[in-house]
């Protein structure tokens, strides 16, 4: 039928694949733009206060092509961010460059959201080998679990920062206070050095907004599919072992999870991050934004974007390598 | 017959046999109560004989080999009977001792399943691939996606050769792969090696599966209606080559299967199985000669297939010639072309000219992908045509658009090639029937709706299935179902696109009475079909296509009876397959070059070769012309002869 | 976030005790967003520094809060935070996506290939982020935040719906509505949405729902975004934590909330598996 995809095809697909996310990288950061020009009012006023200075005014001006009509002064900020000016921070913290700030968080959000992703994968891979097939009975263990596991995840981390401390406190044996003997006093300060935030955020994101059931449920029904598909049954008949067919067909399916994940997990961290005061672009985000400091929020938004877009980029280059189906199949 | 049946299972069992079957006994627990799908059954194959298990489809056939063979997860639910398998002189008991709590208990729970899993793996894992091995309806998902089709049949050799204690070397391997893919008839063995399953066409996967099956050197092969789903002349050659390799490889097999000419040809004997009982054994041999006292549903399996009928002196006369009724409708140059995505441009229909007549049945015959469905839905202006005239009744039918065409709809009706027809799946049949009557005849009541659609399920044969849905409905009903809404409409012209693809022979043979019942003297249909038996028994027109053009047309008489365009030939051929051999060489459209300029069969036919036309088929296409003893025939090569 | 459809399935039967139970919580939340605004509650009228921190008692079922206001009363008046503005939003998603969704699935062609970019283009938006940046250029308010958060759910309902009448479309049956007559508008609206879509449809206004819940939860306790003291609402609730760490009041929003999300995406589940296995 159709010639074989040869490297040709392949190549011209990742090609087509790759200007589609720069396609898309430029849209959204258009949109991203638009909303910052639809603002009430002027937007050097709202930023600078005012009363800020002519120069400050000025720079502001320059930096978010404010002078130009929308189109025109999207290209000129979008041509400074691609060279990684994204401006400098007004409030939060003056005169740093945005770009190095928004970086250093975002390597701390994004890997607390690749960790949790995968630890939280790892687990529902090992609970759906463990449980097998569906079972009645088994609604006794994951019918509680879904349900708890439905709360978001802030409210997870503040329950967990206070059963934290509710433990220390126990061993502390905390002074004078008001209210019922068995609420014990929490003390952030005993948990917020050591690797404890790290952890204890990573554990509030697997555990809150569905996620793990979520992935528990995708990863038991792919394999289910993958090893109840027709091709087994001939594998076995040939008389030769599933496993490796049986791994490399979820390769596909769990990375799929992976990017159909990933926004919202990096949703949660952003949140998480803040109540655990991590030093990630989740509590970057949330100060900068009480001072309104604009170009901050806008970096980190960008970042976030960009993240999402790039990553969705490797995994489908990725996919596209272990199953050849995938280059046919662009939408 | 019951002396002659203990004969032939002692005879039977004096013999060493590869797998013996004693009294099995298989049921399901369905949420609806206990289902035996398979109820004391007892036969066995000896080494290098080929015995053919013939039943209805979707009987459990499938379900109940693949898990006592344990090739998929799972308890089969086998409540009795013994299954041994010998390989090289050891025989296997499948189902010894199998631990009571398995048979007893009702329902299914996670420990028997295990039990039945870890048991069933222990027996058969050193059995799979040496002893017996399966080959499996739906030839593309047999194969792995992800990995290419040579590397699947080196891991099947690799695995057949660690068995027998060897290691050969990549290289070895990758050689003998090869050959087994000209064995099984690959046009170009290196490319297939190299190519991934959904490159590769239905027919072409059920080869690789065949060299993947027979590469291991099996004792025994079951092979599992591996014909499914495929077209007439793919399925001819799938099955001349299995029947080839089987022998040259004295490979025992067990093949299953619903269609009786399949088995006739292939095997050496038959079991016939209903309701889960063997109702009849006999010899192949005996079967087609008719030999025998046969039981009811045997003969009725042989009557459906036409074997019978060719076999008799005079078959029944065909039906009458067309009454010649006015010209209902007219239709000229019609053109479609379909644009991929990869710039291949596919000319699903091609220069078609179709005049239907009042009263007619009209049979369009091709295989898949030749353009019969396009056809049928431009004729029902359900796709835009590039160009052509159409009219229906006199009146320009691609003129019409808006209101005006779904007011003319109900002058023309399709009935759809898939499973559920032209149902929804959430609306009971009474509101389906009421949505209709509502649209076409507004003027009803609500009560006079609902007797209207009383009316209309009765003439279907259908009694009390108002308040029911889609998915509760068997194949037959739902293709009842699907008729009565059309005839709501009361149309002038039906085109019924492959009415009963996937029903059982008894039931389609009710679907075509029905259709023939419900005609009258003034419905026109234009029947698209693949099943040349049904066509005998209803059409009194036949089109041919191939490749999006008409190349033949003849009154049904005529069909089998003059010479035909080689393409028809080998439909014909393919279609009969119990009754003649068939060449090895067996072409199907999907090899057949797409977009050729001349006539499309030029690059295979054997006939241009013969009469040296190749350059002159290959330059232009053959206009269809009128041949002297009826119809129309485009080919270069006959036209002169005739 | 939150999808589930599958586990539904495994349960089996201690599920209906859950289903129960989630249908009787979203029900009194039910109950409270629509009696909310026939009560009047006045904030600082509430404030009486003399009884605070009471632990739980017949008078205050759920103790009082730093300020001597009934906690039980609060979390009652802070349904009224997110009710309103969840429902508007959920409808409008799911209004404004089915739309969407059907078109470009339906149509297809040119238009529907603009309608599933645009759709991805929004995609692509952080959520959370977005309404940050929001909330930051605009005057933060819940109905700003409620507007936002249906606009970056339209993507995700309009794809769920557009695959699907994708699917159908292309299978016979539908077709096969055309051909016996029906106008398309009937088949498109009728027969694909409102038939087959609907279950979809359904979970996706309850999904939304709960987002606006979580959301507006999260950004009052994250950034005074959402409604202010001293008005309540369940996430400035939990946000005294912040403040005054060493009290206890904001465990029952918090579990108000956990239990508030957990029942409604059961029932969301529930109701869509049920229409799909009624036809059975
Ligand atoms: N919507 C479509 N888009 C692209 N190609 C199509 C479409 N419909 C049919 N085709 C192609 O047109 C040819 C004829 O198809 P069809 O009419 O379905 O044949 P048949 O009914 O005889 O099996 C096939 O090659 C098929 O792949
Ligand atoms: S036209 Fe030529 S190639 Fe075509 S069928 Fe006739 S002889 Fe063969
Ligand atoms: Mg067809």
């Amino acid at each position: 039928m159709s010639r074989p995809l040869g490297l040709g095809a392949m190549s011209l697909w990742a090609l087509r694949r790759a200007a589609r996310s720069l396609a898309l990288l430029v849209g959204a950061s258009f949109l991203v733009y638009a909303t910052l020009r639809t603002a009430p009012g002027n937007m050097v006023d709202l930023v600078l206060g005012l009363n800020g200075t002519e120069e400050a005014r000025a720079t502001l001006r320059a930096e978010f092509g404010l002078d130009s009509g929308v189109l025109l002064g999207y290209a000129r900020w979008a041509a400074r961010a691609a060279t990684g000016d994204l401006g400098r921070s007004i409030t939060f913290s003056p005169g740093e460059g945005v770009a190095e700030l928004a970086l250093g968080a975002f390597a701390v959000t994004l890997g607390l959201a690749l960790v949790s992703l995968l630890l939280s994968v790892t687990f529902a891979y090992a609970l759906a080998v463990a449980l097998g097939r569906p079972q009645p009975r088994q609604g006794l263990l994951l019918g509680p679990l879904s349900f708890l596991n439905a709360a978001p995840s802030f409210v997870v981390a503040v329950c967990l920062a206070h059963g934290i401390n509710a433990l220390i406190h126990l061993q502390l044996q905390g002074g004078g206070r008001v209210g019922p003997s068995w609420y014990p006093i929490p003390t952030y300060q005993s948990i917020s050095d050591s690797l404890a935030p790290f952890s204890f955020a990573m554990i509030s994101i697997s555990l809150g907004d569905g996620l793990f059931m979520d992935l528990f449920n995708a990863v038991r029904a792919e394999l289910r599919a993958v090893s109840g598909a027709q091709f087994m049954s001939a594998v076995r008949a040939k008389g030769a072992r599933t496993r490796p067919h049986i791994v490399k067909n979820l390769v596909v399916p769990t990375l799929s999870l992976f990017t159909a994940r990933l926004p919202l997990v990096l949703s949660a961290v952003v949140v998480v991050e803040y109540i655990f005061t991590l030093d990630g672009s989740g509590y970057l985000l949330f100060e900068a934004a009480k001072v309104r400091d604009v170009p901050v929020v806008v970096g980190v938004s960008l970042f976030f974007i960009a993240a999402v877009i790039l990553m969705n980029l490797i995994l489908d280059l990725v996919k596209a390598k272990v199953d050849p189906r995938e280059v046919a199949r662009v939408e | 017959m019951s002396a002659e049946m203990s004969a032939e299972m002692s005879a039977e069992m004096s013999g060493a046999s590869v797998v013996r079957v004693e009294g099995l006994t298989v049921a399901f627990d369905t949420p609806a109560g206990r289902k035996t799908v398979v109820d004391g059954v007892s036969f066995d194959v000896s080494p290098g004989e080929v015995l053919g298990v013939l039943g209805e489809s979707g009987s459990g056939k499938t379900m109940s080999t693949q898990s006592i063979l344990g090739l998929v997860d799972g308890y089969p639910g086998v409540v009795g009977g013994a299954i041994s398998l010998t390989h090289a002189g050891v025989t296997h008991a499948l189902l010894a001792d199998l631990p009571a709590h398995l048979y007893a208990r009702r329902g299914v729970t996670q420990k028997r399943d295990r039990a039945w899993q870890r048991r069933s793996r222990a027996v058969m894992t050193p059995l799979w691939g040496q002893a017996v091995t399966a080959i499996f309806q739906n030839p593309r998902r047999s194969l792995d996606p992800l990995m290419t089709v040579g590397e699947q049949l080196v891991e099947a050799l690799a695995a057949a050769a660690a068995k027998r204690g060897a290691r050969p070397a990549a290289e070895a391997l990758r050689a003998e792969a090869l050959r087994w893919l000209e064995r099984v008839q690959m046009v170009s063995p290196p490319r297939v090696f190299a190519s991934y399953p959904h490159e590769l066409s239905g027919g072409m996967c059920q080869r690789a599966m065949i060299a993947v099956a027979l590469a291991c050197k099996p004792t025994l092969l079951v092979a599992d209606e591996p014909t499914t789903g495929l077209d007439a002349t793919v399925r001819a050659q799938v099955v001349s080559l299995l029947r080839a390799l089987v022998r040259e490889e004295s490979c025992a097999m067990l093949y299953i299967s619903h269609d009786i000419r399949e088995v006739l040809f292939l095997t050496d004997r038959v079991i016939v199985m209903r309701h889960g009982r063997v109702i009849e054994r006999a010899s192949t041999a005996d079967l087609r000669a008719g030999v025998g006292e046969r039981h009811p549903y045997t003969r009725s399996l042989l009557d459906a297939s036409g074997l019978v009928e060719r076999a008799a002196p005079a078959a029944p006369a065909a039906p009458a010639a067309p009454a010649a009724g006015a010209l209902l409708l007219r239709a000229r140059g019609l053109n479609k072309a379909f644009h991929g995505r990869d710039g291949g441009v596919t000319r699903a229909i091609d220069h078609v000219d179709v005049d239907l007549y009042r009263g007619e049945v009209v049979a369009l015959i091709g295989e898949s992908g030749s353009g019969k469905t396009t056809l049928g839905r431009a004729l029902t202006r359900l796709l835009q045509l590039d160009s052509g005239d159409m009219t229906l009744g006199g009146e320009d039918l691609r003129a019409l658009g808006g209101a005006p065409l779904r007011a003319a709809r109900r002058g023309f009706q399709m009935i759809f090639q898939n499973q559920q027809a032209n149902l929804h799946p959430s609306l009971s049949v009474r509101e389906m029937l009421d949505e209709s009557l509502r649209l076409h005849q507004p003027a009803l009541s609500a009560q006079g709706r609902r007797e209207r659609a009383r009316a209309l399920l009765a003439r279907v044969g259908l009694g009390s299935h108002e308040e029911r849905y889609v998915a509760s409905l068997s194949g037959g009903e739902q293709r009842r179902v699907g008729l009565a809404r059309i005839l709501a409409t009361s149309p002038a012209l039906i085109v019924a696109d492959e009415p009963t693809s996937g029903l059982d022979a008894a039931i389609k043979l009710q679907i075509i009475d029905l259709l023939s019942e419900v005609k009258g003297d003034d419905l026109t249909y234009l029947l698209i079909s693949h099943d040349l038996g049904l066509v005998r028994k209803i059409a009194t027109r036949v089109l041919v296509m191939l490749r999006g053009r008409v190349i033949e047309e003849m009154p049904i008489a005529d069909l089998g009876a003059r010479p035909h365009h080689p393409y028809t030939e080998k439909l014909l051929a393919a279609a009969e397959l119990g009754d003649r051999e068939l060449s090895l060489d067996a072409v199907s459209v999907e090899d057949v070059e797409a977009g050729a300029r001349g006539c499309s069969y030029a690059r295979v036919c054997p006939l241009a070769r013969a009469q040296g036309l190749a350059a002159r088929c290959a330059a232009s296409p053959p206009p269809l012309a009128p041949h002297p003893r009826g119809g129309a025939l485009a080919c270069f090569g006959l036209r002169t002869d005739a | 976030m939150w999808s589930s459809a599958g586990a539904r399935r495994a349960l089996g039967a201690p599920w209906s005790t859950s289903l129960t139970l989630s249908a009787l919580m979203v029900g009194a939340v039910l109950l409270c967003g629509l009696v909310n605004p026939l009560v009047e509650y006045d904030p600082v009228l509430e404030v009486d520094l003399s009884r605070r921190y009471l632990p739980p008692s017949a008078e205050h079922l759920l103790g009082t809060d730093g300020q001597g206001r009934s906690v039980a009363f609060r979390v009652f008046k802070g349904v009224e935070a997110f009710f309103f503005p969840g429902l508007l939003a959920g409808l409008l998603a799911a209004l404004v996506g089915g739309a969407l969704g059907a078109t470009a699935g339906y149509v297809g062609g040119g238009l529907g290939r603009g309608i599933a970019a645009a759709l991805e283009l929004l995609d692509t938006l952080p959520r959370m982020v977005f309404l940050v940046l929001v909330c930051t250029i605009y005057q933060p308010s819940i109905a700003l935040i409620a507007a936002t958060s249906s606009l970056l759910f339209v993507p995700s309902v309009a794809t769920l719906v557009r695959r699907r009448v994708e699917a159908l479309a292309a299978e016979d049956y539908i077709l096969a509505h055309v051909a016996h007559g029906f106008h398309p508008l009937k088949v498109v609206g009728y027969h694909l949405l409102w038939l087959q879509c609907r279950a979809l449809l359904i979970r996706q206004f309850i999904f939304v729902f709960a987002y606006v819940l979580f959301i507006e939860t999260a950004l009052s306790y994250l950034g005074d975004y959402g409604v202010q003291e001293p008005r309540p609402s369940w996430g400035n609730m939990v946000a005294q934590t912040r403040t005054s760490p060493t009290e206890w009041p904001w465990l029952f929003p918090a579990v108000a909330i956990i239990l508030t999300i957990a029942a409604l995406l059961t029932l969301g589940d529930a109701l869509a598996q049920r229409e799909e296995e009624v036809k059975r």
